[in-house]
C-alpha cells in the first residue's frame, strides 16, 4: 500500500515535471527564441567582439545549455550570468555549473525582462528577429550603461546601427556588435 | 536483526565492496599526479604525444573543431608546430589517432575541459571493475578478485592512468568492456529470456544489447588505437569463431552495425582533416595502408599467372605490416627486459600459471581454449610488433625503464598474464589445509605483490611517478620565466621544450644541423621575432654559428637569458644590412 502510494506520487512528480518542462520550453520560444545553440566554430568570433576584460561582467540572455557562458567562464577571468526559462535547459546549465564552480559562472531561471542589465559590461543573446523589437531595444537603451557591449547572434537588432558585423564567408552566419 | 542482514549482505557481496573501495582509491591515487602537478594556469605534460592529445580534446571540447590555424607556416613551409602535431597548409592537425580526442572531448563539452586531465584515472578506475567482470566469465569469482585486486597495483596501469593524456590505458578499458559484453552476449542466462516475453514468444533483449554494446566498445577501442587491428582481427574472429553458433546472425549484424556507428566520428573527422576517411594523422601508416592494399590487389591480378607475383605481393605486406622490421630475436629480447625481468613478479607465477593450467587440458572448457588462444595470438603479434622497434622515449638510449613505450604496448599482455599468476597463486596457497591459513596466504601473497608494484612505479626508475612528479614542478618556473622573456608572438626554436611552451608560443622543433630549416628560421625573423632555446652553447659553438654557419642566411646568433643552469635562451636576429634592406622593400 506504502509502496504504490510511493510510486503514484512520484509518477505525478515526474508528469508535473514534464509539464513543466514542456510548458517553460513553449514559453521561451514563443517569448525570445527557440533553442538553437550557438555554433561552436563561432565562439572565437562571439568573444573576439565582446573582447572582454578580466573583471568584467558578462550577460547571456537565454542561455539554452549554457554553452557560450560556460565558455566566457572557462576562458576569460570575467563574471558570466545566463539567464533561462526553460525549466529543462536550465537544470542542465545547473548541472553544467556543478563543474565550473568559483562562482565565476551564474545561471538564473528568470525571464529576461525581469533582470536588471545595469551592471552588464557585455550582453550576449541569440533572438529571433520579432522578438529584438523596440520593447527589448528600449530595455537595453535604459538599462544598459556607457560603453556597455550587445552582441547578437545571427539576427539584426530593430532599427539600430551595428558596430561591426562580423560574417567572415557565405558559410558563417553573420554576428551583430553594438555599443551603448 | 539489521545487524544480521548486514553481515549476511557483507557476506554475499564483499567483493563488490573491495572492488569499489579498490576503485575510489585508484582513482584518487592516480588522479592525485596531475592534480598536485598542474594548475587552472599551468596544464603541461612530459611528452609531446599527451600534450598533442590534450590540446586538440580541449578544443574539440569547446570550440568543436580539431584544427589550429598558423599563418605563419605559410611562408616557413610548414615547420611551425610541436612533435606530435602537423601541418598542412597552415593548418595543425593531429598526428596521434582521434579515439581519445573525440571520447574525452565530447565528455568534456557536456561538462567541462578542466575535468581532461582525470578522465583516464576515471575510466581506469571502471576498467578494474570490467577486468574483474570478465575474469569472472572465464576463470571465476575467486582468480577475478585476486586478479582485479593485483590489476589496481599493476605499475605500467597505475603510470599510464595518472601520465593521463596516453591513450592506451583508455584503449585496454575500451578493450576490457567490449570483451566483457562479449562474453555476456553469449552466456545462457535464463532471465534474459524469460523476462521478455512478448505474446508468449521470447525475444532475446538482454544478449542483443550486450552484442551491440560490445560492438560500440569494440568500435571506441579501434579508435582510439587503430594500430592494433593487427592483432584485434585476430583475436576477435577467433572468439567469434569459437562461439559462432551461440553468437548467430543477428547478434553478429547488431555487433557489426554498432561497431559501424562507433567509429563514424572518427572517420568523419578523418575525412575533414585527411582527405579520407581511412587515413589518419601517421604519413607512414597511410602510406602502409596504400602499399599493403596495393600489394594485395597485385596478388590478386596476377597470382593465378605468376608464383613470383604471390611470393613479391606476400614480402611488400610483411615489410608493410611490420614496418620497423621483423627482428624475432630482438623481440624476445625485449620480452625479457620489460616483462620477465621488469615486472618478475608476475611474468614467474604467469608462466607457472599457465603450466599448471595446461597439465588440466582435459578439463578445459571452450572458454579456456579461446582466452588462451586469444592471448597467445595477440602475445606474439604484439611481441613480434613493437619488440622489432627501438624505442628511445628515455634520453638515455641505455636504459630500461617503466617510461619507454614497450611497458604501455605491452598491456594487453600484462593484463592476459595477470590471471594465469593468480592461478598459480592460489594453486600455492591450496598447499595449506586450514581455511585461515590459506587465505591468510593469499593475503600476505597479494601484500608483497602490492608492496613491490607500488614501490616500483613510484620510485623504480628514474621515470617513476615521484620523480616525473618533481620534473613536472621544476619545469613551471622554467616555463613562467621563458614566458616572460618573450613577446605573445614569438617563435620558439627548441628541442625538447615543444611540449611545454605550446600553445603559448610558436615552436618549432629544431637545431642547426639542416641548412633548409636554418633558411626558414631566416625567412620567420624578418617577421617575427625567433629565439632558440636549448642546452647552452660553449663560446666557440657561438662563434662557429655567427661565423659560418649563419652568416649565409644573414642570421645571428646571441645569448638573451640563462633560464635555467643547463638551458640557454638565445635570440636569432637578421643582421643589420639585411634588416635595412628589409625596411627599404617595406617602404
Amino acid at each position: 500500500m506504502i509502496i504504490s502510494i510511493i510510486a503514484y506520487s512520484l509518477s505525478l512528480i515526474f508528469l508535473l515535471f514534464i509539464f513543466i518542462s514542456g510548458f517553460s520550453l513553449i514559453f521561451s520560444v514563443l517569448s525570445f527564441a527557440p533553442w538553437v545553440p550557438s555554433r561552436a566554430r563561432d565562439l572565437k568570433r562571439i568573444f573576439k567582439l565582446a573582447d572582454l576584460r578580466p573583471g568584467q561582467i558578462f550577460y547571456e540572455l537565454g542561455c539554452g545549455n549554457g554553452r557560450v557562458s560556460v565558455y566566457a567562464a572557462e576562458n576569460f577571468n570575467v563574471k558570466v550570468i545566463g539567464l533561462e526559462i526553460s525549466l529543462g535547459l536550465y537544470l542542465v546549465c545547473k548541472l553544467r555549473q556543478l563543474f565550473n564552480r568559483g562562482g565565476k559562472l551564474e545561471f538564473k531561471f528568470k525571464n529576461l525582462y525581469k533582470e536588471n542589465l545595469a551592471s552588464a559590461d557585455v550582453v550576449y543573446f541569440f533572438g529571433m528577429p520579432n522578438v529584438l523589437n523596440e520593447k527589448f531595444c528600449l530595455k537595453l537603451k535604459q538599462e544598459l550603461r556607457p560603453g556597455a557591449k550587445i552582441i547578437s547572434y545571427s539576427f539584426k537588432l530593430h532599427d539600430w546601427q551595428p558596430k561591426v558585423i562580423d560574417k567572415p564567408s557565405e558559410k558563417d552566419l553573420p554576428i551583430y556588435l553594438y555599443e551603448i | 536483526m539489521a545487524l544480521v542482514v548486514f553481515k549476511n549482505w557483507l557476506i554475499k557481496y564483499w567483493h563488490w565492496l573491495l572492488l569499489g573501495l579498490m576503485a575510489i582509491i585508484f582513482f584518487i591515487a592516480t588522479a592525485s599526479f596531475n592534480y598536485f602537478t598542474q594548475s587552472a594556469d599551468f596544464v603541461k605534460w612530459l611528452s609531446p604525444d599527451e600534450s598533442a592529445n590534450y590540446n586538440f580534446t580541449k578544443l574539440y571540447a569547446q570550440e568543436c573543431r580539431l584544427m589550429f590555424f598558423e599563418k605563419y607556416n605559410l611562408l616557413a613551409d610548414n615547420i611551425l608546430h610541436p612533435r606530435s602535431i602537423r601541418s598542412d597548409f597552415g593548418w595543425l592537425k593531429p598526428v596521434s589517432f582521434l579515439g581519445i580526442i573525440l571520447i574525452y572531448g565530447k565528455i568534456a563539452s557536456l561538462t567541462t575541459y578542466k575535468i581532461i586531465p582525470f578522465l583516464t584515472p576515471f575510466f581506469a578506475a571502471i576498467g578494474i571493475i570490467f577486468y574483474y567482470l570478465l575474469i569472472k566469465e572465464i576463470f571465476g569469482k575467486r582468480n577475478a578478485i585476486m586478479s582485479a585486486l593485483i590489476l589496481s597495483v599493476f605499475p605500467p596501469y597505475i603510470y599510464y592512468s595518472a601520465r593521463s593524456m596516453f591513450h592506451n590505458v583508455l584503449f585496454i578499458v575500451l578493450l576490457a568492456i567490449s570483451l566483457y559484453f562479449a562474453c555476456a552476449s553469449v552466456k545462457n542466462k535464463k532471465t534474459a529470456t524469460d523476462i521478455n516475453k512478448i505474446k508468449g514468444k521470447a525475444v532475446n533483449i538482454l544478449p542483443n544489447l550486450f552484442a551491440g554494446l560490445s560492438g560500440a566498445f569494440l568500435g571506441l577501442t579501434i579508435i582510439t588505437r587503430t594500430s592494433e587491428l593487427i592483432w584485434l582481427i585476430p583475436i576477435w574472429l577467433i572468439i567469434w569463431l569459437f562461439n559462432i553458433k551461440k553468437f548467430g546472425l543477428v547478434k553478429l549484424i547488431i555487433f557489426i552495425a554498432c561497431l559501424l556507428f562507433a567509429i563514424t566520428p572518427a572517420m568523419y573527422w578523418n575525412k575533414i582533416l585527411y582527405q579520407s576517411y581511412w587515413r589518419g594523422g601517421y604519413n607512414e601508416m597511410n602510406q602502409s595502408i596504400l602499399n599493403i592494399a596495393g600489394a594485395g590487389s597485385g596478388i590478386l591480378k596476377n597470382g593465378a599467372v605468376n608464383s613470383a607475383a604471390i611470393k613479391n605481393g606476400l614480402i611488400e605486406i610483411k615489410n608493410n605490416v611490420f614496418h620497423f622490421g621483423w627482428q624475432p630475436y630482438k623481440s624476445l629480447k625485449m620480452l625479457y627486459f620489460y616483462f620477465a625481468k621488469m615486472f618478475y613478479w608476475i611474468f614467474w607465477p604467469a608462466f607457472l600459471g599457465f603450466l599448471l593450467l595446461f597439465s588440466r587440458i582435459k578439463k578445459w572448457r571452450t572458454k579456456h581454449y579461446v582466452y588462451l588462444i586469444a592471448l597467445f595470438t595477440a602475445a606474439a603479434i604484439l611481441i613480434a610488433y613493437y619488440g622489432s622497434w627501438d624505442f628511445h622515449d628515455n634520453p638515455d638510449p641505455r636504459s630500461r625503464t617503466i617510461g619507454n613505450s614497450y611497458t604501455r604496448y605491452w598491456l594487453p599482455i600484462y593484463l592476459g598474464a595477470i590471471p594465469l599468476a593468480v592461478i598459480f597463486l592460489v594453486k600455492l596457497s591450496n598447499i595449506f589445509k586450514r581455511k585461515i591459513l590459506v587465505y591468510g596466504l593469499r593475503i600476505l601473497m597479494i601484500s608483497i605483490i602490492f608492496f613491490i608494484s607500488i614501490r616500483f612505479v613510484l620510485v623504480g626508475s628514474d621515470e617513476g611517478l615521484i620523480k616525473s612528479a618533481q620534473k613536472q614542478l621544476a619545469v613551471r618556473t622554467e616555463y613562467e620565466q621563458i614566458l616572460n622573456l618573450t613577446e605573445a608572438r614569438a617563435v620558439i626554436v627548441t628541442q625538447y621544450h615543444d611540449k611545454l611552451l605550446f600553445p603559448a608560443r610558436k615552436v618549432i622543433v629544431g637545431l642547426f644541423d639542416d641548412p633548409n630549416m636554418i633558411k626558414e628560421y631566416a625567412i620567420l625573423a624578418k617577421y617575427l621575432p625567433v629565439y632558440y632555446y636549448n642546452f647552452t652553447f660553449p663560446q666557440k659553438d657561438i662563434d662557429y654559428l655567427n661565423n659560418k654557419k649563419l652568416p649565409d642566411f644573414d642570421l645571428k646568433i646571441e645569448a638573451f637569458a640563462e633560464v635555467t643552469k643547463d638551458f640557454m635562451l638565445y635570440k636569432l636576429s637578421l643582421r643589420e644590412e639585411t634588416i635595412a634592406t628589409v625596411k627599404q622593400s617595406e617602404e
